[in-house]
């Protein structure tokens, strides 16, 4: 046996600190993913039709690919990716601006690249663009003062702007809570934030009252804000909701989930994902798939305090931030205390590029972790 | 690294696990708080509930044949989201319709198109319903329309289960039909539990069917099925399976055979009265023809009030109303035109009993003691009948009863009769015998006004008999309160509010204004033949579960006692006696004779009693009525006849009854045949007739009439034992021209030979 927790000078410094419960966590919360993607499409089995397997498959790919993609960017290391961050950020704009032109639609998000039988969502690979790109951007400077908080936002703002223009809420608002997030930890000042909420506070408001978001937007959020709304959405959120009642204290067991069977909540493989888990499982379960993301969370920001320089702290903030908006979002949505949004569970939900995104996110900050001491030694 | 940057990455950190506690929360309340809601509504979420229909009760007669059930037949449907999506043209449209009703009237069952057209415009269904465009259709056609799917875009032919009257319109008015619940059922009945109704079900519309619809309607079973949002079926819940409960069967009083031989018989005497002619009036006018539009018999057991046998003229086929009537046939069902065939004459029908209710009239008299009194002379007292009878203030509709001077009250045919008395009274039907009681009850203040009506309460008359059957109608007694009531109330309709001698005369022989059902008269004479029991008649003897168990038997319902005088009814019943017995009897004739329509009746097996009625109608032929009861000593039977517009009681209602009873007491009543049995019958006679000459010829022709080269025949088959199975149906021919021969002996046997 080999105590992986004893220092073995004989290895390269990088191997000897690689942050396996990390690594472990992500792989498990993949592979029960890919356990809830089955259930969810696999529809109910009867002696004349077998259960759908195709989703399973898919998604058992997609998850080893991530995990290849994970030990590939762990091993590229994020210092690296440092000095690619202009190229990926112009990369990214780009990818965004042809997304936009030769893109296809798929529910109602103009987001996608068609490849063969696989699509591609640039806007989830974004996400590692802007990151490393915000990391970079504030983590450049140990103070951030006025100005480059501004180059900060005006960065963030431009892929923005491009995924508002694709009509994908969802997406939008990860980039902003990644944002809102390494803005916080960079250290901007207080007033600076202050002033920042204010604007963003205004922009909100003035979006609401004007024409730019269209109706059935308006309508799916507003159902989280007004119960009366008897809308397809209040009607999924209902489902939903009736589906994670369902499943009581200790759930209907695996594959046995009513309202997952009778397929009566929409896009349950996809951003619905937790209903199946909550039904299937119960609040047992859901506590548990939770706490697995908690604990590959804590991970996430115990690297980020551990980070030696603050590019890879950045860089953590940046993921953590990313993680926590999507569950929050993704379960919240579910519960019914937060808007209709279509926004993956990370890991957990059906979706090669959201899949293969939040590897290379763990895989960067794991990088994070074996490559701590470099600086210093 | 500066404090700030850690310091605000432990504030990301609070924050993202205050956002999981949040989580937390969210879910603890929703999964463990609240889940027992949610699992309820994700239990009715996926599960779809198909009603089983159960089967409704049965309704057999007295001897426990089944005269209603339920058989499964084939139904056509049409879906219209399905004929939508077809896209057809109106032309493809109406030639597709027009091919339907073709093939549908190719196989026996008469449909147009329009009544297609109408039931596919009715908005009863919904936009996906599979509308029944006809019901009880030809097997024949599940094949037809099965193979041809784009011919007949939505055309399904499925099994369904319909209500049978196995004997056709034997019953009919007792039985009632069947049809879909409409609005106002479905706002005003209150169902039993289990028993509610969804739109199109079947529900009892008249007669017993409607009567103790709560009792034969079953309770549905169901399914439940668990379904996907599609609507495609996951799997059945068979613990949650409920089966359904047939309803309760109807046990009736009625004889089915003797019910066949009064409806043969009803029949039959309409079309003898119609064929009569009316004697002109002696001023020489034009006297209203024998329309003979309707009458209605009623059997009675005395000793129970059961009700043997119930019949109303004209009638219908229950079978008609499966599958809905069409509408030509309910309109001319409910045209009066057509003298209004689901019209029960039985217990609906209102008719004056004429002197049929002298029995009640000299029930007054005698219990108040009139005779003796004044004008009336002693009961056994005989005295002559001059055949007119003055009265000094006749009509309550003169305006001037000096000036009007009076007038005169003639007996039938303004004959004269000597040596009447009480018992005579009633043989010969001396209507100034009864006139002059009449007028004294009114006239002599020692008597109580009302006298008569009271007694012919007392006997039932004003009021419902409490028979189980819906409508019935109460008949009326005019009495000097009520038609002074009447004038108070509606002065414009009813402009006379007095009451005269006049009245009571003619109350007395049973015209002015008295109405009775026939049942009722039955009933009223049931009691004087039972010596004083008041019964609610039972139609209904007993209700008992699917499996024989019983729920409810209702046994003799007494409804009161009357006091009959025995001298008094020793009196009545000799004069009752003498009309059927009695050479000077109004109905001699018709129990004495085949020539009258009646017959030879073994008065001395059976001694009869029976009284005649001719009941004036304004503008139209006397009413004809016959009440009987018998054998005297023992009454088991009491009979009532009505024939509308048919004239005397003698010549039309009392042969009727006399065939009736001859047949009773002969104990000749044959077996009623079902549908099916009469439908066999008719199809095996012509092979019959083959096998009887067959059998009756030589043995050579036998040989050489066996063609080895024929074809075997589809249809009914005739065996070498002479049985021919008709849709399994067994016809023995020996017995079937048995009964052909009854009568017509030297006529066969002279060919034969």
């Amino acid at each position: 046996m080999v105590d992986l927790r004893t220092p073995r000078f004989d290895r390269p410094t990088v191997l000897r600190h690689v942050d396996l419960v990390l690594v472990l966590l992500a792989a498990a919360l993949a592979a029960l993913g890919t356990l809830m993607v089955y259930s969810a499409t696999r529809g109910p089995a009867t002696d004349l039709r077998p259960a759908e397997t195709a989703y399973l498959y898919r998604q058992a790919l997609f998850a080893g690919i991530g995990i290849a993609a994970m030990l590939v960017s762990a091993w590229f290391g994020h210092r690296r990716v440092l000095r690619l961050a202009a190229p990926l950020y112009v990369g990214l704009l780009a990818t965004l601006i042809a997304v936009l032109i030769v893109g296809v639609e798929v529910r109602g998000t103009r987001g996608w690249f068609q490849l063969g039988d696989y699509r591609l969502q640039p806007s989830e690979f974004g996400k590692v663009a802007l990151i490393v790109v915000l990391a970079a951007m504030l983590g450049s400077a140990e103070e951030v003062g006025v100005f480059r908080l501004s180059a900060a936002i005006a960065a963030a703002s431009l892929p923005m702007l491009g995924i508002w223009l694709e009509d994908d809420l969802g997406t939008l608002l990860v980039y902003g809570a990644i944002t809102t997030g390494m803005v916080l930890v960079a250290g901007a000042k207080g007033r600076h934030l202050l002033i920042l909420g204010l604007l963003l506070l205004t922009g909100l408001v003035a979006v609401l009252q004007s024409d730019v978001l269209a109706d059935y937007q308006v309508a799916r959020l507003m159902v989280f804000v007004d119960d009366a709304q008897s809308t397809a959405a209040s009607y999924n959120l209902e489902q939903a909701e009736v589906a994670i009642g369902n499943g009581g204290l200790t759930g209907q067991g695996l594959f046995e989930g009513t309202q997952n069977n009778s397929d009566l909540v929409p896009e349950q493989q996809n951003d619905f994902i937790f209903t199946v888990i909550a039904e299937e499982t119960g609040f047992v379960g859901s506590i548990l798939v939770l706490g697995l993301i908690g604990l590959l969370l804590v991970r996430v920001w115990r690297i980020g305090r551990l980070a030696d320089d603050r590019f890879g702290l950045l860089l953590a903030a940046g993921v953590f931030s990313m993680v926590v908006f999507q569950v929050f979002q993704s379960v919240g949505m579910a519960t019914g205390i937060m808007p209709i949004t279509g926004i993956p569970l990370p890991l957990v939900s059906h979706g090669g590029s959201s899949v293969l995104t939040t590897f290379i996110c763990i895989g960067l900050v794991e990088s994070v972790h074996m490559r701590r001491h470099e600086g210093s030694s | 690294m500066d404090d700030l940057v850690l310091y605000r990455m432990r504030m990301l950190g609070v924050v993202a696990v205050s956002l999981f506690l949040v989580l937390g929360a969210r879910l603890w309340f929703l999964q463990v708080l609240t889940g027992d809601e949610a699992a309820a509504i994700a239990e009715t979420n996926i599960t779809r509930v198909i009603t089983i229909q159960a089967p409704r009760g049965r309704i057999l007669d007295n001897q426990g044949r089944i005269l209603v059930g339920n058989r499964v037949t084939a139904s056509i449907t049409i879906n219209r989201r399905a004929l939508e999506e077809a896209d057809l043209d109106e032309l493809e449209r109406r030639a597709m319709l027009t091919s339907i009703a073709v093939e549908v009237n190719r196989s026996g069952k008469l449909l147009k198109v329009t009544d297609l057209e109408r039931a596919l415009a009715n908005q009863s269904y919904g936009p996906y319903d599979n509308v029944p465009i006809a019901v009880d259709v030809s097997e024949d056609l599940l094949v037809y329309f099965g193979e041809r799917p784009h011919r007949y875009p939505g055309v399904r032919v499925a099994d369904a289960s319909v209500r049978s009257f196995l004997y056709g319109d034997l019953a009919a008015h007792v039985l009632g039909w069947v049809g879909p619940v409409n609005d106002t059922e479905l706002q005003f009945r209150r169902p039993r539990e289990g028993k509610e109704y969804q739109l199109r079900d079947e529900i009892g519309k008249a007669g017993v069917e409607l009567m103790f619809e709560d009792e034969l309607r079953g309770v549905n079973g169901r399914r439940v099925l668990e379904v996907d949002r599609r609507g495609e079926i996951v799997r059945e819940r068979t613990d949650l399976f409920v089966p359904p409960r047939a309803g309760n069967d109807v046990v009736l009083t009625i004889d089915i055979d003797l019910q066949d031989l009064v409806q043969a018989e009803l029949e039959r005497t309409v079309y003898l009265g119609r064929a009569k002619v009316p004697q002109s009036t002696p001023d020489g006018g034009d006297p209203p023809p024998f329309n003979v539009p309707g009458g209605a018999v009623v059997i009675l057991d005395p000793t129970d009030g059961d009700v043997l046998a119930m019949a109303s003229y004209p009638t219908y086929d229950p079978n008609e109303s499966i599958g809905g009537f069409s509408f030509e046939r309910w309109s001319e069902l409910n045209d009066p035109a057509n003298d209004l065939p689901m019209f029960n004459r039985a217990v609906q029908g209102e008719y004056a009993p004429g002197s049929t209710f002298k029995l009640f009239t000299a029930h007054a008299a005698w219990h108040e003691d009139v005779f003796g009194v004044g004008r009336v002379k002693p009961a056994d007292e005989p005295w002559d009948d001059p055949g007119e009878y003055f009265l000094q203030s006749c009509r309550a509709d003169a305006d001037d009863l000096e000036s009007a001077g009076g007038c005169y009250f003639k007996n039938a045919g303004e004959k004269p009769y000597e040596q009447v008395d009480l018992t005579r009274s009633l043989t010969v039907s001396s209507d100034v015998y009864y006139y002059t009681i009449g007028e004294s009850i009114f006239v002599n203040p020692r008597h109580s006004d009302t006298a008569i009506q009271d007694s012919a309460a007392e006997y039932g008359f004003g009021y419902q008999t409490g028979v189980q059957l819906p409508f019935e109608q109460d008949g009326y007694m005019p009495t000097p309160e009520r038609r002074a009531e009447r004038h108070r109330q509606n002065p414009e309709a009813f402009p006379f509010g007095g009451w005269y001698p006049g009245d009571n005369v003619n109350v007395a022989v049973g015209q002015g204004e008295v109405l009775a059902t026939p049942l009722q008269l039955a009933n009223a004479y049931a009691v004087f033949a039972n010596a004083g029991s008041r019964w609610a008649p039972n139609i209904v003897e007993r209700i008992v579960d699917h499996d024989g168990g019983a729920i409810l038997d209702f046994g003799p319902r007494q409804a009161s006692d009357v006091e009959i005088d025995p001298a008094f009814r020793n009196r009545v019943t000799r004069g009752l006696v003498g009309v059927v017995d009695d050479e000077e009897g109004t109905a001699y004739w018709a129990f004495n004779s085949e020539a009258t329509d009646g017959t030879y009746f073994p008065h001395d097996q059976y001694p009869l009693a029976g009284k005649t009625g001719t009941a004036e109608v304004r503008g139209r032929a006397d009413t004809s009525l016959f009440a009987a009861f018998g054998p005297v000593q023992d009454p088991a039977y009491v009979m009532v006849a009505v024939l509308e517009e048919a004239g005397f009681g003698s010549s039309v209602a009392a042969p009727l009854v006399a065939r009736v009873m001859t047949r009773i007491f002969e104990d000749n009543v044959s077996e009623a045949p079902t549908m099916d049995e009469q439908y066999a019958r008719s199809t095996a006679l012509p092979l019959c007739i083959e096998w009887f000459w067959w059998k009756t010829g030589n043995t050579l022709e036998r040989l050489e009439s066996i063609d080895l080269d024929a074809e075997p025949e589809s249809g009914p088959v005739l065996g070498a034992d002479g049985v021919v199975r008709v849709r399994g149906v067994r016809i023995d021919c020996e017995q079937l021209i048995d009964d052909l021969l009854i009568g017509h002996e030297v006529l066969l046997g002279s060919e034969a030979a």
